[in-house]
């Protein structure tokens, strides 16, 4: 094969195919090196409306909706205990373009956007494994396993594509933060069966807040649940359970959990990812780009991970079309823009995240003061609107204010994670 | 048993608290408290506690608990129906 290209990426998944499908759109030569065979599992099954501009820029929303995917009209928010309930949908108060997204299996996801980066004219080569790389001022040498042979590739860019792995961050040794996070542990799995919402909130994703730790329940088709619990790496160790035996713990001890699993079966094994929260400090350099979440990855409680890979990816390919037209390297202000441009994506989660896991904090978000248009402001950070104009902005500084004020004022009423007491089973006399 | 519908419960806080508005102008993300919403006071929140608990036989125990579910009719409803499943 050529060994010759414009750009090299890394992974076939979100980020990678998008950056090649731009790419290739924009007239390069694209190698991606894909190391796992595709269709593939992974987890992250909910996108956020702020992605669907990238989609349509791909070309492929006719695509996901022809493919029928279940269609996602907003997200909502509610207690184990069922005593508290808050709903959003998209919508209400945004532009028509982000009313609707999409949840997706990604095995079915991903295999369509790499095999569309293909269309447009990126060579993908899958069980390829990258297993060096140079990088200098002109480009970059990539050497990779792919049929049982050692090949290397030149080209003058290389993007990271490859997750949370992040092969090119560590093979640049790229400094990355954990941002002070606790470390968290996922448990999860594909349910049939499970309780659904009425009419067209049968698409939302509902995310189910106990006391130590959440659920979320994706409906992904007519039959299929994706359901899964996420809680410290502490709070699972101090209950002495295995993660699938914690899951079914919090089953039967939680009324909104055990409502909606009560006829569920589940589909397949269970599967974990811990401790999973990590931010590169750069995100690039002259020749090279880490999108998606080989740039970082926080927290799955609000869906960022597909919007920010697809939105970083946009980010990286213009950048390097715009470059590359003029025969350059990324300026130091350039990769300065871009990596800030990406923090900034992340931080806007990172303050989201923060803020469900402080109990105080959440306590706002699930009674935002109607007065200031608050409930507005929170539906567009729900949304992924992570460029906010200065009159959401002001709302959302106002927000996080009455969110740090709630630990000493009560400004949004205390919630209680009891369960109410079950009266005990009739017991039967023969 | 009764079925648990939003009109059922709109006309549960018709009748408890006394109001003068159609129960169909209350809708299911209506703020009961507060001056954005119906504006009812604790006499109220008691009055539609006990006529919750006398018409679906579900009891709010801890007046914390009452204040996040009688938030909105939807959140009662919510709450009642999986009350239902489990405690009637």
């Amino acid at each position: 094969m050529n060994p010759n290209w414009d750009t090299i990426v890394i992974g076939g998944g979100p980020a990678g195919s998008t950056t090649a499908g731009l790419l290739s759109k924009g007239g390069q030569k694209v190698l991606l090196l894909e190391k796992d065979t595709f269709p593939r599992f992974h987890i992250g099954e909910s996108l956020i409306p702020y992605g669907n501009d990238v989609l349509h820029e791909l070309g492929v929303w006719s695509k996901l909706e022809q493919t029928g995917f279940m269609p996602k009209l907003g997200a909502e928010f509610t207690l184990g205990n069922a005593a508290g309930f808050q709903r959003y949908w998209f919508g209400k108060n945004l532009a028509p373009r982000y009313a609707k997204t999409f949840q997706v299996e990604r095995a079915k996801f991903d295999h369509i956007l790499l095999q569309h980066a293909e269309e447009q004219g990126t060579t993908v080569l899958q069980l390829a494994k990258m297993t060096s790389v140079e990088v200098d001022s002109k480009g970059v040498t990539v050497a990779y396993d792919h049929e049982g042979a050692s090949h290397k590739a030149k080209a003058r860019w290389i993007v990271d594509g490859s997750g949370r792995t992040s092969v090119l961050g560590q093979a640049l040794k790229v400094p990355r933060s954990d941002l002070g996070m606790p470390k968290k542990i996922a448990v999860f799995s594909h349910f049939r069966d499970v309780l659904r919402n009425d009419g067209d909130a049968g698409g939302h994703i509902t995310i189910v807040r106990l006391e130590h730790g959440w659920f979320w329940f994706i409906p992904l088709d007519k039959d299929k649940t994706s359901v899964g619990l996420v809680q410290t790496i502490s709070s699972l160790k101090s209950q002495k359970l295995k993660p699938e035996e914690s899951f079914q713990h919090a089953v039967e001890n939680n009324t909104e959990i055990r409502f909606r699993m009560k006829n569920a079966e589940r589909l397949e094994a269970f599967r974990t990812e811990a401790d999973y929260t990590f931010r590169h400090n750069v995100a690039s350099g002259n020749r090279w780009l880490l999108a998606g979440d080989a740039a970082g990855f926080i927290d799955p409680i609000f869906s960022s991970g597909v919007m920010v890979a697809l939105r970083s990816s946009q980010l990286a390919a213009r950048a390097i079309l715009k470059a590359d037209a003029q025969g350059r390297g990324l300026s130091g202000f350039e990769q300065w823009n871009y990596t800030r441009r990406v923090k900034k994506m992340t931080s806007v989660f990172l303050d989201m995240i923060r803020m469900f896991y402080d109990r105080n904090a959440f306590e706002v978000f699930m009674g935002p003061n109607p007065r200031l248009d608050m409930p507005r402001a929170v539906l567009n950070l729900v949304a992924g609107n992570t460029d906010l104009t200065w009159d959401l902005q002001w709302r959302v500084w106002v927000f996080y204010t009455m969110c740090k004020l709630q630990k000493y004022i009560k400004l949004a009423p205390r919630l209680s994670f009891a369960e109410s007491p079950r009266r005990p089973k009739p017991v039967l006399t023969t | 048993m009764e079925k648990v519908t939003l009109d059922r419960i709109r006309q549960l806080i018709v009748e408890n608290c006394m109001l003068k508005v159609a129960s169909e102008s209350i809708g299911e993300e209506t703020l009961l408290f507060g001056p954005e919403g119906l504006g009812l006071d604790s006499i109220d929140a008691l009055q539609l506690t006990l006529g919750i608990e006398s018409t679906f036989n579900t009891p709010i125990k801890d007046p914390k608990l009452a204040i996040q579910i009688l938030r909105t009719p939807g959140t009662i409803k919510h709450w009642v129906i999986r009350q239902l499943e489990f405690n009637a």
